[in-house]
């Protein structure tokens, strides 16, 4: 017997890698430096525990410690821990050059985002080159899933079953928006189903309009979407409709068909 | 009071070993390859196949990695939203790295250049911000890493630290291979030299471009960061272009690493 199964758990987990995973996730941009006690509080383990765990995070160069402030904070090295691989390879690398393209092109903001929770998480974000004016979203930012373009694109085109329950989290989260954000939703699905993509107007933020179109992959272990938005006065209505909305459409059809050839516009 | 320093966790211990291991599984997920599988980890010197299993159950149940759906069977698995949650945790914390982001990116497009902001990893330069142009294509990318003697922006580092630090740095670089080691501490020292005389460094790439280090001002609680750039010679050659260049490269020196005023301008 090694010492990965001796430290295991019953659930079939590594309990010290489990801590040690959590440890690194309480930390956000908002969170970048906390104490052992904080920690703590945040990962619901007794702070020897913690203490011992962020000891062995910092010798291993995952953390850093502020001997001043007795405060740690995540270390460089964190990137190497899959965050090159999440986003230079996949489905974020083939759509990048195509969302940059249509960034440039129509003067927006492009995310492709994949659900977490109540949230539409951005694994590539592509801001115009031209523009002044740009949304203050990157890569890692996360638009909340029943307001956002990309998250109505998201639950439009879900099968209805996975739909319904997931709408039934978002009543129980956002009670005092649900009749708004349930008209939102039915009619996203209907754009998505009768065209392919839904139009938002200001349902995230006010002056903020937007297009979301959900990428189909068979097989992929995330669905992906792709959204775009812009100031309002930028983007009408009609623009969105007329022009975003098939734009996107097209982007959609190239990054899948890049996944799976077969998809590709047959020579006529 | 003194705090004191964070208590000495032995990572070769039974129990943090299993910890590091299941790091060492991410970290291993590159940039040429995202998938790990079941049986590939049963090989790495330690590892059973039951251990193997462990690790990565417990890697996916935090949410790091993903069981690809068509792939059960093998166990393969690739990374998951955590990865990029934890590098965007990291990078949120460079706040004024991420507000300048817009002017590297104006001076990458106005001057077809590749920029990067790069720090230290140990003895490697990781870059943390990139802006590229899509005239000069290079591995910039943000999360890379490249060992802190091969560049520009990299030797620009070693210059950054303290006499002593320094020479630890160049001990490890002389305990390379001959003619290497004495190849790259060849080019630190003119590094150095350049950086004395003009604020920062420059080097052949091939007959087409160069590569440039320049240091950031310090910043209270900010870790050593470099400015690197990829430029085309007919850029440098050009005595107009290249003062604006170098103009624009020294401001974004000086303020890179300080909060955005409110209402500031950026000069175009």
């Amino acid at each position: 017997m090694d010492s990965a199964q001796k430290t295991g758990s019953n659930d079939g987990t590594v309990r010290v890698l489990a801590r040690g995973l959590r440890i690194l996730k309480s930390f956000t941009p908002r969170n970048d430096w906390l104490s052992n006690g904080e920690i703590a509080d945040i990962v619901g383990l007794p702070k020897p525990t913690v203490s011992r765990l962020t000891a062995a995070l910092t010798s291993m160069g995952y953390l850093t410690y502020a001997h001043a402030s007795g405060h740690y904070r995540l270390a460089p090295t964190v990137l190497a821990l899959g965050y090159m691989a999440r986003v230079n390879l996949g489905i974020p690398a083939i759509a990048r050059p195509l969302m940059q393209a249509l960034a440039n092109e129509h003067n927006a903001l492009v995310v492709l985002a994949e659900q977490d929770g109540m949230s539409m998480v951005c694994d590539e974000v592509c801001h115009s080159d031209e523009s002044i004016v740009s949304l203050r979203v990157h890569r890692g930012s996360r638009l909340t899933l029943p307001f956002s373009a990309a998250g109505r694109a998201y639950l439009g085109s879900l099968p209805p079953a996975e739909r319904d329950k997931l709408c039934m989290e978002i009543a129980t989260r956002f009670p005092q928006a649900w009749d708004q954000v349930s008209e939102g939703i039915k009619q996203a699905t209907k754009e998505i189903t009768e065209r392919g993509f839904c139009v938002t107007m200001e349902s995230l933020e006010r002056g903020v309009n937007g297009v979301g179109v959900s990428i189909d992959l068979p097989n992929a272990s995330n669905r992906f979407v792709l959204g775009c938005a812009a100031p309002a006065f930028h983007f009408t209505r009609e623009h969105l409709e007329e022009v975003i909305g098939p734009a996107m459409l097209v982007v959609k059809l190239r990054i899948e068909s890049s996944v799976n050839p077969a998809l590709q516009p047959k020579p006529a | 009071m003194r705090r004191r320093s964070p208590k000495t966790a032995n990572p070769a211990s039974a129990d943090m070993g299993s910890l590091g291991r299941g790091l060492d599984i991410l970290r291993s997920l590159g940039t040429f390859s995202s998938v790990i599988t079941v049986a590939e980890l049963a090989t790495w010197p330690g590892n059973s196949r039951a251990t193997a299993k462990r690790l990565l159950h417990t890697l996916a149940t935090e949410g790091f990695l993903n069981l690809i759906p068509d792939r059960v069977d093998e166990g393969a698995y690739e990374p998951d939203l955590a990865c990029l949650n934890l590098g965007t945790a990291l990078l949120g914390s460079f706040k004024e790295l991420w507000q300048r982001q817009p002017v590297l990116q104006d001076i990458a497009r106005r001057f077809e250049v590749d920029l990067l902001v790069a720090t230290c990893d140990g003895a490697q330069a990781l870059v943390i911000e990139h802006a590229l142009s899509s005239a000069v294509m290079q591995n910039s990318l943000v999360g890379s890493v490249a060992p802190i003697d091969s560049n520009a922006w990299g030797r620009c580092l070693v210059w950054m630290h303290s006499a002593a630090e320094q020479a630890t740095l160049t001990d490890g670089i002389r305990q390379g291979q001959g003619l290497r080691a004495a190849a790259s501490l060849g080019a630190l020292y003119q590094a150095f030299q350049s950086l004395e005389e003009n604020g920062r460094c420059i080097f052949e790439i091939d007959d087409r471009s160069v590569a440039i280090g320049l240091p950031v001002a310090a910043s209270a609680g900010s870790p050593l960061l470099a400015i690197g750039c990829i430029a085309p010679h007919t850029l440098l050659k050009d005595t107009s272009r290249a003062n604006a260049f170098w103009g624009q490269l020294a401001n974004l020196s000086m303020v890179i690493n300080r909060p955005v005023a409110i209402n500031q301008e950026i000069q175009k």
